[in-house]
């Protein structure tokens, strides 16, 4: 019985955690970060290499302002293998390095977008766990890998590719606000 | 109830009946889940009216199996519930309990 609790309640964290990441707001960001590649492959502005994975730090504020007071505040008990003082520190260094490697090598901003790519999406694995953000993390290095690799990547399919993403963002997005409205705070004392 | 042994329906009364209301056990389920929630995703995740959980919190409370304060998330005041060690161990016990009655009944 209590082996049959601790299964059920480790389903129900799943459960929760996928329906709190369901809102669409990685897959926009993701779509975004894919589109501004294309459009940096195709017009080589500078502003495209980083525009499109800056934004992410928008995730937070937007889940503060939208997803929390909906869905609900819960704090799931996923153990942090490494603590987020190091992951930022390592954020920074990827950031700092793709900068260097931009302004000081002969590659132009096409690196920065791949290891900002690659960076973003190793730090979501190490933060997030296994979860929707773990499809990305895989999804994301192998795309352009590959793609760059066999030179079949085209600015206009990662961009149709983004596209898609942030179409689907704004379809979950919208779903989730319908499926849980906004309601009135507890008076519970 | 001894391993083994046949089931005495005396047993049944040592349930804790605090947790055996189903409300309240989907309350301490979704507690069990988290290590703590506000009061809407417990009703979401329950998904009970917001005047029905109230009142089994309020019970819950009581009896000190779950812990009910008010905190600041993201700047916003929340009402926020979890589980004591006192609840864990109520729970613990009402499935050392039940689980088997349940089992001798499958067989």
């Amino acid at each position: 019985m209590i082996d049959q609790l601790t299964e059920k309640t480790k389903e129900l964290k799943k459960q929760y955690a996928r329906t709190f990441h369901n809102d669409g707001l990685l897959d926009f960001f993701v779509g975004w970060a894919l589109v501004s590649a294309g459009i940096y492959l195709l017009t080589s502005s500078m502003i495209f290499s980083f525009a499109g994975w800056m934004p992410f730090i928008l995730i937070a504020p937007l889940k503060r302002r939208f997803v929390i007071p909906r869905f609900g505040y819960a704090k799931f008990s996923i153990p942090a293998t490494i603590p987020r003082p190091i992951l930022l520190g390592a954020g920074a260094v990827i950031l700092i390095g793709s900068l260097l490697v931009s302004v000081l090598g002969s590659q132009g901003f096409r690196v920065p977008v791949i290891v900002g790519l690659l960076g973003l999406a190793l730090l979501f694995l190490l933060d997030k766990g296994f979860n929707r953000a773990t499809v990305y993390a895989i999804f994301l290095p192998l795309f352009f890998i590959v793609g760059l690799g066999l030179n079949v990547l085209t600015p206009a399919l990662i961009m149709l590719m983004g596209g898609v993403l942030m179409a689907l963002g704004v379809y979950l997005f919208v779903k989730f606000l319908q499926k849980y409205p906004l309601e009135e705070e507890d008076g519970l004392s | 109830m001894k391993e083994g042994q046949p089931l005495d329906p005396r047993e049944i009364s040592d349930l804790d009946r605090v947790i055996h209301s189903p409300t309240r056990l989907k309350i301490m389920m979704v507690l069990m889940s988290v290590e703590e929630a506000d009061f809407t995703f417990i009703s979401r995740a329950a998904d009970l009216t917001r005047g029905n959980l109230s009142a089994n919190l309020s019970k819950l409370k009581e009896s000190g199996y779950i812990k009910i304060e008010k905190k600041f998330i993201e700047r916003v005041p929340k009402t926020i519930a979890s589980i004591t060690p006192v609840g864990k161990k109520a729970l613990e016990e009402y499935g050392s309990i039940l689980g088997p009655i349940l089992d001798q009944l499958r067989e």
